[in-house]
């Protein structure tokens, strides 16, 4: 009978004992009595006999321990490296840290981007340079202190303008001007070293490298010159503008600075000085 | 160990106690060993994979589900890496059984095996078994060896209890049948030493 489906498997004496049967002894499915009567009949089967003690050492071969090394050690080893053997709390709080890690680099990233979104100018790279605007401001303020301090000097030149009788200076030729910024425009104007002026306060009126205490730059463009310096007063003649440029002194060369702040700092001729002006190179014999 | 103990081995080792987490490699890798030992026919696959299974179940053991027995779960990942690792070298797993059936093998433990298969019947037997298709010999192990019951055997194998049964026959005959050659062929050879 087999234990597990009950189903009773016949075998008569005289004929060989079914397959079966057989499979269902080595599938442990046989009771008690069915094994007793089993070995029975195996007795009259002897080709069956010899099969089923074939199998049966082939069964027990099958169950012979196996030498197994002990691994428990590399075990352990790699359980430490891989993660640590921890306990389970602490295990928790451990992951429970890196997901905190991990939210914390999320909701960096997030409020990065929505920084980023509502305030780009906060991650621009092309806002206006501080250092710059420093020295845009430091320069402006400087030449409207040399304005102030030239101003005498200036009320001189303009008389001096004024003075048909009166000789302007040195007329300057192009190998005579300081290597400065020249456009072919100025290159063309006609450039006058007036000497001589003494404006009010002079010892504090910058010098510039070269020059003399108390100079000036007297520029005459179209309005859109290149400003320079020289070691004395300069006019220049013969554009449509004339002015009189006092320069940021402490250069040789007008900083980057002075081209976005000199028009603060122009004493512009009035046309009737212009005259004169032109009156007075005729004077000069030009 | 019975399954209360296993159990309470299980929760101290999940609860990070080493000792008991010792004691369960110690109590499952004997069986687990020689169950890939016999699939393989490999000592050296047998190790790495045993090893690797105990790792992957170490490092997950608050995953288990304690409806279970613990050699059960251990079995399947140990099965699933045994698969994988086929998978992965089977031109030389296959060489290696070929090999070994034909008796001329390069890897010390084919020439082993052939050489001892003339006088020892558990390697006569473990070269029948390497000869049998990879779930015929897997049931052959699981149910004879590990002594598994077919219901077990069927849920690990994810196969009907009747399958199993029907490999297990058929997998014990043709090992049988394999036997009776060889116990022919030895006593052929006593003949002629004779």
């Amino acid at each position: 009978v087999d234990v597990k489906t009950k189903r009773v498997i016949k075998c008569e004496p005289s004929q060989p004992i079914p397959k079966e049967l057989v499979d269902a002894f080595f599938d442990r499915e046989l009771d008690e009595g069915s094994r007793e009567n089993f070995f029975g009949i195996l007795r009259q089967d002897l080709r069956t006999c010899s099969s089923v003690a074939r199998t049966q050492r082939m069964i027990s071969a099958l169950r012979e321990p196996v030498e197994a090394p002990d691994l428990t050690d590399a075990i352990m080893g790699e359980v430490g490296r891989q993660r640590g053997f921890l306990p389970l709390k602490l295990r928790r709080l451990v992951k429970a840290g890196r997901l905190a890690a991990a939210a914390c680099v999320l909701m960096a990233l997030l409020a990065v981007a929505a920084l980023h979104r509502s305030a780009p100018e906060t991650f621009s790279l092309s806002r206006s340079p501080q250092p710059v605007s420093r020295v845009v401001t430091s320069g402006a303020q400087e030449a409207a202190a040399g304005v102030q301090q030239i101003a005498g000097a200036v009320d001189a030149m303009k008389a001096r303008i004024g003075e048909p009788a009166a000789e302007l200076g040195r007329l300057l030729s192009a190998e005579d001007l300081p290597e400065v910024e020249t456009g072919p425009e100025l290159r063309a104007a006609r450039v006058y070293m007036v000497g001589g002026l003494t404006p009010d306060g002079a010892a504090a009126m910058p010098s510039v490298p070269g020059g003399s205490a108390g100079s000036i730059a007297l520029y005459g463009g179209s309005g859109h010159g290149v400003p320079f310096v020289v070691p004395s007063v300069v006019y220049l003649e013969g554009l449509e503008t004339h002015a009189l440029v006092p320069m940021a002194a402490g250069a040789d060369r007008p900083l980057p600075s002075w081209v976005g702040t000199w028009r603060q700092n122009v004493f512009m001729l009035q046309p009737a000085e212009c005259q004169d002006a032109e009156a007075k190179s005729h004077v000069d014999g030009r | 160990m019975n399954r209360a103990e296993e159990q309470r081995l299980i929760e101290l080792a999940a609860a990070g106690d080493r000792a008991a987490a010792e004691k369960c490699i110690r109590a499952h890798q004997g069986s687990l060993y020689a169950y890939l030992l016999r699939m393989s026919g490999r000592p050296d696959v047998a190790e790495d994979i045993v090893q690797e299974a105990f790792v992957r179940v170490l490092t997950n053991l608050d995953r288990f589900d304690p409806r279970f027995r613990f050699s059960t779960w251990l079995f399947t990942i140990a099965r699933r890496l045994y698969l994988n690792a086929i998978q992965r070298h089977r031109p030389a797993y296959d060489t290696d059984v070929l090999q070994l059936r034909e008796g001329r093998g390069d890897a010390p433990e084919a020439s082993t095996v052939s050489e001892e298969v003339g006088g020892n019947l558990k390697d006569a037997v473990q070269a029948a078994l390497l000869q049998l298709p990879p779930d015929q010999r897997e049931v052959v192990i699981l149910f004879h060896q590990l002594d598994w019951p077919i219901a077990l055997i069927a849920q690990h194998m994810d196969m009907p209890e009747g399958t199993v049964k029907s490999h297990l026959h058929r997998a014990r005959r043709r090992m049988r049948r394999m036997l009776e050659s060889h116990e022919a062929h030895l006593r052929s050879v006593g003949e002629v030493w004779t």
